[in-house]
């Protein structure tokens, strides 16, 4: 066996952490920071319950995904999380096609709604951590044209509340009160305190190279 | 000048911690928007003993919560008859099983963990019993699998539409305990879904009451409009067990 010669060397045999999300934004985010990450896309069921909270539904999701990859991954450390989008006790999920779409963003529009992303972790050792953040999102009025437009480019697709913070409807969004990354699909700042809290992760901000 | 003796220098450091505390609930509240007399410090006293309390009596707190039935009661009657305590509010914030409620009913001024239908026809019962009426907190569980105690919200109009119906049981408000975190600021959309559960199902005017906020949290609590904190810690300091 090759023993690693420096703890660096250690750290760089250290298998990835397992992102259990399709959400290339989410990759996008844990790898702007350093991370390394293996994706495998968690199936569960995303049917909100009966009477079931915003909150409530997202902690279920997130653990759900990180629970089920966790089982066919037992040795690595699995971080899952879900989005939802929410006016009071309404929940808007992604839209199933550009008619719901519309009709969410009919609804969003000119007024202020939550998002709220619950994050698990799960690893070996009975690793069993959980995080929830929200926050307040203001969407200015948007005229009718304005969201045919939108639909018509397809940015909605796969958005919780058909909308995506962090691309065009960046011009929708007038203001973000409480985490931007948790709007955009994982509240980073507390990621990354978990991760390092755990010891699943350190940081490697020099290990990226030049930055863009 | 001589050492202040272990009595007044216990009373002087719960003194600086209940000030701290005020003071925290004040800043919260003017985060808020709130007013500081719409909140009230429950101080926790399990664990600690009786003597705890009447030094909470004598620095003007009024809510004395425990955990644990037999210690409770234990507590009231080491505490019979001294002055001043006859006014003094107890609240049980333990978890609450069926065959506690008749040592319990009669003895506080707030059950804060009701969890069951079950449990409400057993106070209506034993209250009934007793000749007077008791009011309580429906416990609510928002974070699913990982609590295992409180009412899931789906089942909350049930529960108090029931309590509506018994007229020995008064359902005042809610509680709810959030996960352990290291950041206060971790709480906050477990408060947040709790008020917001309350002003759903008839707002302050129907459930005034909202106890939730511990050491650790109360001031995010407040800013999401906690009305009761469960306060140990900060005011006695670490428990012996």
């Amino acid at each position: 066996m090759d023993v690693p010669a420096t703890f660096a060397d250690a750290e760089a045999a250290a298998p990835p952490l397992i992102l259990a999300s399709a959400s290339p934004r989410r990759r996008e985010l844990l790898e702007r920071v350093g991370l390394r990450v293996e994706v495998w896309p968690a199936d569960v069921d995303e049917s909100v319950h009966p009477a079931e909270l915003p909150l409530s539904y997202a902690l279920r999701v997130a653990a759900s995904k990180a629970e089920v990859i966790a089982r066919l991954h037992p040795e690595r450390t699995v971080l899952a999380a879900d989005t939802v989008v929410s006016v009071g006790e309404s929940i808007y999920g992604k839209p199933l096609d550009a008619a719901q779409a519309r009709e969410m963003l009919q609804q969003l529009q000119g007024r202020s709604h939550e998002v709220t992303t619950a994050v698990a972790l799960r690893g070996p050792a009975g690793l069993s951590r959980t995080l929830v953040v929200a926050a307040e999102v203001e969407m200015r009025t948007l005229l009718a044209s304005e969201i045919d437009e939108y639909l018509g480019c397809g940015e909605w697709r796969g958005k919780a509340g058909g909308y995506a913070v962090q691309g065009i409807a960046a011009g929708f969004v007038r203001a973000v009160r409480g985490s931007v990354t948790a709007v955009i699909g994982l509240p980073l700042a507390e990621v990354l305190e978990l991760l390092y809290e755990t010891g699943a992760a350190r940081p490697a901000y020099s290990s990226r190279g030049t930055a863009a | 000048m001589s050492e202040p003796s272990p009595e007044v220098a216990e009373l002087a450091t719960v003194a600086r911690g209940l000030a701290e505390v005020r003071a925290a609930i004040a800043a919260a509240c003017a985060r808020g928007g709130r007013s500081p007399t719409e909140v009230t410090v429950v101080a926790v006293t399990k664990r600690h003993p009786a003597r705890l309390i009447e030094v909470a009596q004598t620095l003007g707190l009024g809510d004395v919560g425990e955990n644990y039935v037999q210690e409770l009661v234990a507590k009231q009657e080491e505490l019979r008859g001294h002055p001043g305590l006859e006014a003094l509010r107890w609240h049980y914030i333990g978890k609450l099983q069926r065959n506690k409620v008749k040592d319990l009913v009669g003895r506080v001024c707030l059950l804060h963990a009701i969890d069951s239908i079950a449990l409400l026809d057993e106070i209506d019962k034993r209250a009934g019993a007793a000749g007077l009426r008791q009011e309580v907190l429906v416990a609510v569980s928002l974070a699913g699998e990982a609590q295992k105690s409180g009412v899931a919200p789906a089942q909350l109009a049930d529960l108090l539409a029931h309590g509506e119906g018994l007229s020995r049981v008064s359902i005042r408000g809610l509680m709810t305990m959030p996960p352990l975190a290291a950041a206060a600021e971790a709480s906050r959309p477990y408060f947040r879904a709790l008020r917001e559960l309350r002003d759903r199902h008839g707002g302050a005017d129907r459930l005034p009451l909202l106890s939730m906020g511990t050491t650790g949290d109360f001031p995010v609590a407040v800013e999401e409009g906690a009305t009761l904190v469960r306060v140990g810690t900060a005011l006695f300091g670490e428990r012996a067990t």
